[in-house]
């Protein structure tokens, strides 16, 4: 038996882009995106541009905390703002995370990543002035947990062992792509947000989101601890 | 502060609501991790609630398997029987193939492929039931290449497994794949196009 078939990595990401899972874990590679990144070598902009929109749009943990930050910011130029220091902090490890070969724990990261829904979900409560009278620097807060929110992505991107060859260029656009995904995902939360805002009650339900929300961030917080005490 | 901020503020919620809902967070969320997600994740079953759930397979499927993939002994019986495959397959510079074989848990397979250049590779399998659509599990990845490769190979999960190969030199290779041993099909799969079985008689 003989066979001379081919298939050309163009075709792979084509597959990729229409096996798009609706939810991928916020931790796993697909088969195909792997396949396509071991077996590609040099400068591939736009399948890195998708991987890095695909990870941000399917990364729950990353979306809670944005859902968090954005809670009660009302207006645009607030909410460009704090998502611009979220993108400065969490672009500055992904490049320093990859390029300078920083290998952390992901398990030690995604648990400060699950964490950092938690703090937000308290301070969006009003624990920080209310319970403990101080409130911590909103601004900075965002800018240091985005600098752990990419290293997460990092680990996510050494995960995948991306070549050497045409490294720079692939990185760049993963994390051009991350941000492709986070606008997307974060106009859908805005959207969201300002129907919400109108209903009354709004208030009373905000508590109880945030409430939901720190639960979430309990729980990465809980996973990804067992996780790093008790390797699979 | 700006007037939204001092809004809520004014409304916020007082000491007492703030430290119930945020023991009330922390208490469903242990309820979550220890009753669905440690079984499900990592087959850690404390309140045995993964098992009465069924949630522990999930994790079995993947790691249970690898731990413990045949017995140890003289003689393994095997619940298939003996096959034997031999694949001749070209490859132009760029082009890849995969060639995956559907296995038992615990079968057993003999195999040797030699190219005339060299060919990147991987050993991949993906079980039939997979906790993730997507999900596969590489036993041997060798990016540098190489022009052959023999050995022995026994599924840790009831699925398909196989190689991929990759022609990155600038020149044509051919390799020829024997594979000998207890598998039930054999499929090759192109991207696009559906998984192509191919076409295995029993020795005679």
């Amino acid at each position: 038996m003989s066979h001379r078939r081919g298939f050309n990595p163009r075709a792979l990401i084509i597959a990729a882009a229409l096996l798009l899972p609706a939810l991928a874990s916020a931790h796993n590679v697909s088969k195909q995106d792997a396949i396509f990144v071991h077996s590609n070598n040099g400068v591939a902009i736009f399948p890195f541009l998708y991987l890095g929109a695909k990870h941000m749009v399917t990364g729950y943990d990353h979306l809670a905390f944005l859902v968090g930050v954005i809670f009660f910011l009302y207006r645009l130029k607030d909410i460009v703002l704090y998502v611009s220091l979220f993108t400065l902090g969490h672009s500055v490890t992904l490049l320093a995370g990859v390029l300078g070969g920083i290998h952390a724990n992901s398990y030690i990261i995604d648990a400060i990543i699950g964490f950092s829904v938690v703090y937000k979900a308290f301070d969006n409560m009003g624990g920080f002035q209310r319970l403990l009278g101080f409130q911590p620097n909103t601004k900075l807060a965002v800018l240091i947990f985005g600098l752990f929110h990419g290293f997460g992505l990092a680990t996510k991107l050494q995960e995948l062992d991306i070549p050497r060859d045409g490294l720079v260029a692939n990185i760049i656009s993963f994390n051009v792509g991350v941000e492709i995904g986070q606008v997307l995902a974060l106009t859908a939360v805005l959207i969201a947000l300002a129907i919400w805002r109108t209903r009354p009650g709004y208030l009373r339900h905000a508590f109880v989101t945030n409430t939901v929300l720190m639960t979430v961030g309990f729980l990465l917080v809980g996973y990804q601890l067992t996780g790093y005490l008790h390797p699979a | 502060m700006t007037e939204d901020e001092k809004l809520i503020a004014a409304e916020a919620p007082s000491k007492a609501a703030i430290v119930r809902a945020t023991f009330i967070a922390l208490a469903v969320a242990l309820v979550i991790l220890f009753t669905a997600v440690l079984p499900a994740e990592y087959g850690i079953d404390p309140l045995r609630t993964g098992k009465l759930l069924h949630l522990t397979g999930i994790s079995q499927s993947d790691s249970g398997g690898r731990a413990t993939p045949a017995n140890a002994g003289i003689y393994t019986l095997q619940p298939t029987t003996y096959k034997v495959d031999s694949e001749e397959i070209g490859l132009h510079p760029g082009e890849g193939f995969e060639i995956k074989y559907h296995m038992q848990k615990g079968a057993t397979m003999l195999f040797a492929w030699k190219a005339d250049g060299l060919l990147q590779f991987e050993l991949h399998g993906e079980p039939d039931v997979k906790p993730k659509p997507d999900y596969f599990e590489s036993y041997l990845l060798d990016k540098t290449g190489k022009r052959e490769s023999y050995g022995s190979f026994t599924a840790p999960t009831t699925g398909v497994h196989g190689w991929f190969w990759q022609n990155k030199t600038k020149d044509d290779v051919r390799m020829h794949l024997y594979v000998s041993g207890f598998f039930d099909t054999a499929k090759m799969y192109e991207a696009g196009a559906p998984p192509e079985e191919l076409i295995i008689k029993d020795p005679e």
